[in-house]
């Protein structure tokens, strides 16, 4: 009822009612304004959006720009400030330190947290009011990990991830993962530097290990430059990686260099589900590339905060705690929301689809296409069975 | 056998990249005592300039080139004119503390007024792969190790035979007693700020299609040459050659045959070895004692 | 004039700096208390740098070497006022070894070493994960208590920084006027001459590098309760680039050279904020202009200022 006649209202009163706010505690400077930059623009689209539906619970929503500097001191500051403009949320950051280091400042002001970090630590803090945007890293590598194991049937394994906590923290998914449940262990790790330009000494390593396939954790830039290289000296082994390997500057840097790598995709323009293909449409036409999935993740923070709201009927924040967790959002619940279907768990870990996809390049765009569909781990899809994407 | 040449060819291909930005180093350390720490961000800029000009315009690739150069001397031309010459007196910190100003500032000026995505930069040479018995290399990689291999050796001519460059190593000795023998400092001075510049921006086209144009390229580029120029040699021109080759060289050897995590710790190390063993460097001269 | 009078302004500071946060919103009352550790890593590198003329560009990892200190003993159950102290002397140690360069490189060598010696540290911080943490870092790192006292709060913590900030001053003040200083300030202005004097650069260097070291553990050692949380990225080089700037900014080789720099340094970006994100250029483009046009750093702002003030003349020491 309240819903339906929210329109009325906030067309009524206007300006004079109370508005919404969610603080986005983002990395607008330093060294990670190109991912933020998608939030931000993910924020622009989203929030336009709501405000034009009627808000939520018949309140206009506002943000701001917190911008931490993509330093952890300053995420702190810019997370404290946002909480005495008054946010009810706070979205962000993206780089892991920076969240560890102002969750507990959310977690002590009970205010929830849509984060877009993908460390695996951050969900399992015991903090109540964090909530992750996308699959988190270990549930990425495990996925690709299950998905080589089973359709490719390795004989000898390598890996090559870059030295960060990205990266590392991947590997050590990856060796747990193969050592637990598969009884077998990678032929070779390397970490190479970010922003490295040869990789002379990383294809030595995997031709002297033999290894037939390769698992990729690196960042984009890493990736385009290593898929050249690889192609170069003629590297026989089959590539596959996670997201930030096919994804849209992947792409755009290796151009035919990424032909014929596989990788996992949760939110990229290649996911073949409704949400994430009017996102990538709607920015291909607006700004004339294809987003990074930074773009998906941002738009859902907005989608995520009017979720919890509506469910909880009202803006008191332990009731959004507690109907967000252990739930399920489909576009029945929220129709704009991407990803399809997205369980949160106890711990704010959400649980959805990944696909896999082939990288082919045609000449002059390097594109990537979804080949297969892979169940979460948890929630009421989990006990689907991975299958072909027509 | 084969794989070690492979990391070799590997390594002298990415250490060529290193010299052409190190020898602006040692130039303007030698004539004027300055430690630039903004010269990653002076190749960084023309490279942003030469994808303007060559990929948004779609200028000819030699016109853009050659404007790319006259607007990175005009860079150089203004650094000195309106920064160096003001901040000479003031000792070698102010000039650390300036030039990291400027890094800053062209840094960030360049990722907030153009992008802080990654640009793609087209090669200018073939990178189809070429075999000889297993060994992998591409017409790219001969062609910078050659063309950039004779810009440093010519620059090393020009500055011991001609009577300019002997004007330079004046200076560069000694400014009082180049002034005393008619030199005219200031614009020697000037001189080898634009020069810098044009190296620089040389520099820019081999290196943007490797490292890829980006507003944060100048910094690992920029250490790295430092790091190239001081084990080569800080004042000898041909030790920007040795030491970007020497450091190329380490970090791909390192990396493969020990850790390629602490790349970058290798390097550390052969700097100290080197400062040990043979402080000026392993193409340098002995000066007088430190 | 010396005397008590030569101390009013610093009391009336100190007085201020009491008072304020009780004033203070949240965020800011961070973004000062920040400031306080960071005065004290700057006071101890304008020691190295201002008064020995010794480049440092690793005084981040000195901090960090300190921050971890901390870090690692608190999560495991040890007292923060057992590794406050033991952060301060492993710092130091690792600063006397970065002294023996020092005693025979100068300018361009030792910074290069020094920014070595950082890049190092780091990755060392990032890869030894047993230590450490990795790149994780280290989360949890609890405020103290002094008995039945808890620190536990932004402004009871704040107190304790400021304390410590007061220490540090009165301290380098104790150092530069004693022998140690004199003999430091002989070797940044001529090294030959000093030597010739009977002074011993070799041990001064050491000893500059040494105390400054020292300082920036103990900075590192209560800046990881602050945050509550340390990873290597607050320890690179780059930090060490800003630290440097502290110093030269707010005036090498002055006492209040390093506050000042601290000071400003630390709120500058917050107080650009309205610029949004153009405050990084205006940002550098005034470092190049102080530069420019205030070499000897903004503490000569303040020398003149007591000039025109008169009843300032009166504090001139």
């Amino acid at each position: 009822m309240i819903l339906s006649l929210a329109p009325v209202f906030s067309a009524g009163l206007g300006a004079a009612q109370e508005k919404l706010r969610i603080g986005l505690v983002i990395e607008q400077t330093g060294a990670g304004a190109s991912l933020g930059a998608y939030w931000i623009k993910a924020f622009e689209l989203a929030v336009g959006e709501v405000n034009k539906g009627g808000g939520v619970l018949g309140r206009q929503v506002e943000y701001e720009i917190f911008d931490n500097q993509s330093k952890a001191p300053v995420s702190v500051s810019a997370t404290q400030k946002a909480l005495s403009w008054g946010a009810f949320a706070i979205a962000g950051p993206i780089y892991s330190g920076n969240t560890l280091a102002c969750m507990p400042v959310t977690q002590e002001a009970k205010t929830p947290q849509m984060t877009g970090s993908e460390n695996w630590r951050i969900t399992l803090q015991g903090d109540k009011y964090i909530w992750r945007m996308s699959t988190g890293q270990t549930q990425e590598i495990q996925k690709l990990l299950n998905w080589v194991m089973a359709e490719r049937k390795p004989k000898a394994l390598g890996m090559l991830y870059v030295n960060n906590d990205f990266g590392i923290g991947a590997w050590e998914t990856a060796k747990k993962l193969l050592k637990e449940k598969y009884n077998t262990e990678l032929v070779m790790a390397a970490a190479c530097e970010q922003k490295q330009p040869d990789y002379s000494a990383e294809l030595k390593k995997i031709k002297e290990s033999n290894a037939d396939t390769v698992l990729l954790n690196l960042l984009e830039e890493e990736s385009a430059m290593f898929y050249r290289q690889a192609k170069k000296v003629g590297l026989n082994a089959f590539l596959c990686t996670v997201n930030t390997g096919i994804s849209v500057d992947a792409c755009r840097l290796g151009k035919e260099a990424v032909d014929g790598v596989y990788g996992t995709s949760g939110y990229e323009y290649s996911a073949p589900e409704a949400g994430c293909q009017r996102l990538a449409k709607y920015y291909r036409e607006r700004y004339g590339e294809w987003p990074d999935n930074e773009f998906m993740k941002g738009y859902n923070a907005v989608y995520l905060v009017k979720t919890g709201i509506e469910l909880a009927k009202s803006f008191d924040k332990e009731k959004f705690v507690e109907k967000m967790h252990s739930v399920h959002i489909t576009p029945k619940i929220q129709p704009n929301i991407v990803g399809g279907s997205l369980y949160y768990d106890e711990n704010g870990e959400l649980h959805s689809w990944d696909y896999l996809a082939k990288v082919t390049w045609n000449g002059k765009e390097a594109l990537a296409k979804a080949l297969f569909a892979i169940p979460p781990f948890k929630g009421p899809d989990s006990d689907k069975k991975t299958f072909v994407v027509k | 056998m084969t794989d070690l040449i492979q990391l070799l060819i590997g390594g002298l291909s990415i250490g060529i990249l290193y010299s052409i930005v190190a020898i602006g180093f040692v130039l303007l350390w030698q004539t004027s005592q300055t430690i630039n720490f903004a010269q990653g961000e002076f190749v960084m800029v023309p490279m942003f300039v030469m994808v303007g000009l060559h990929i948004v315009l779609k200028l000819p690739f030699w016109l853009s080139f050659l404007l790319t150069i006259l607007a990175s001397s005009l860079m150089g031309y203004l650094f000195e004119k309106l920064m160096i010459k003001r901040l000479l007196a003031g000792g070698v910190i102010v000039i650390v503390i300036a030039t990291l100003g400027l890094s800053a500032f062209l840094r960030y000026g360049m990722q907030i007024t153009w992008t802080p995505l990654t640009l793609f930069f087209p090669h200018i040479f073939s990178t189809e792969p070429i075999k000889i018995r297993n060994v992998v290399f591409s017409s790219e990689d001969i062609w910078n190790i050659v063309i950039i291999s004779i810009i440093i050796l010519l620059l090393h001519l020009f500055i011991k035979r001609t009577k300019l460059g002997k004007a330079m190593q004046a200076v560069a000795q000694s400014r009082e007693t180049a002034t005393l023998m008619g030199i005219n400092v200031m614009q020697i001075i000037t001189l080898v700020f634009v020069l810098n510049s044009i190296l620089t921006g040389i520099g820019a086209i081999f290196v943007a299609p490797v490292f890829f144009v980006r507003y944060d390229v100048g910094v690992q580029l920029g250490l790295k040459a430092f790091i190239a120029a001081v084990i080569g040699g800080f004042n000898q021109i041909r030790g920007a050659l040795a030491g970007g080759i020497t450091v190329g060289l380490v970090e791909t050897l390192a990396a493969a045959y020990i850790s390629t995590a602490y790349r970058d710790a290798f390097t550390m190390i052969l700097l100290l070895l080197i400062l040990l063993i043979k402080p000026e460097g392993i193409a340098g001269i002995r000066e007088e004692a430190y | 004039m010396k005397g008590w009078k030569g101390w009013l302004p610093w009391g009336v500071v100190i007085v201020l700096l009491c008072i304020v946060p009780w004033f203070l919103k949240a965020y800011t009352l961070f973004i000062l208390s920040f400031s306080l550790v960071n005065i004290i890593l700057a006071i101890g590198l304008n020691i190295t740098l201002g008064y020995a003329g010794q480049i440092s560009l690793c005084h981040a990892a000195f901090m960090g070497i300190g921050a971890y200190t901390t870090g690692i003993m608190v999560t495991h159950g040890w007292s923060f006022w057992l590794s406050l102290p033991l952060a301060g002397l492993i710092a130091c140690f690792f600063g006397t070894i970065i002294g023996f360069p020092a005693i025979k490189w100068k300018d361009h060598y030792l910074a290069l070493v020094t920014i070595g010696f950082n890049i190092v540290g780091y990755l060392v911080m990032q890869q030894e994960k047993w230590l450490t943490g990795g790149p994780h870092g280290i989360s949890n790192i609890s405020r103290p208590s002094i008995g039945p006292l808890k620190l536990a709060s932004a402004v009871s913590y704040y107190y304790l920084l400021l304390f410590f900030v007061i220490l540090a001053i009165l301290s380098s003040v104790w150092i530069i006027k004693s022998k140690w200083g004199r003999a430091f300030m002989a070797i940044r202005l001529n090294e030959l001459a000093a030597k010739s004097h009977g002074v011993c650069s070799h041990h001064y260097k050491l000893l500059a590098f040494a105390i400054g070291a020292f300082y920036a553990g103990i900075g590192g050692s209560l800046f990881a309760p602050l945050l509550k949380y340390i990873n290597p990225e607050s320890f690179t080089f780059f930090a060490s680039f800003e630290y440097l700037i502290m110093v030269v900014i707010g005036g090498m080789g002055r006492i209040e050279g390093p506050i000042i720099g601290a000071l400003i340094i630390t709120m500058g970006p917050e107080i650009l904020r309205v610029a949004e994100a153009f405050y990084l250029i205006i940002y550098s483009l005034i470092l190049i202009l102080i530069m420019l046009f205030l070499r000897k750093g903004l503490v000569v702002v303040v020398d003149r200022l007591r000039e025109w003030i008169p009843v300032l003349r009166l504090t001139k020491r």
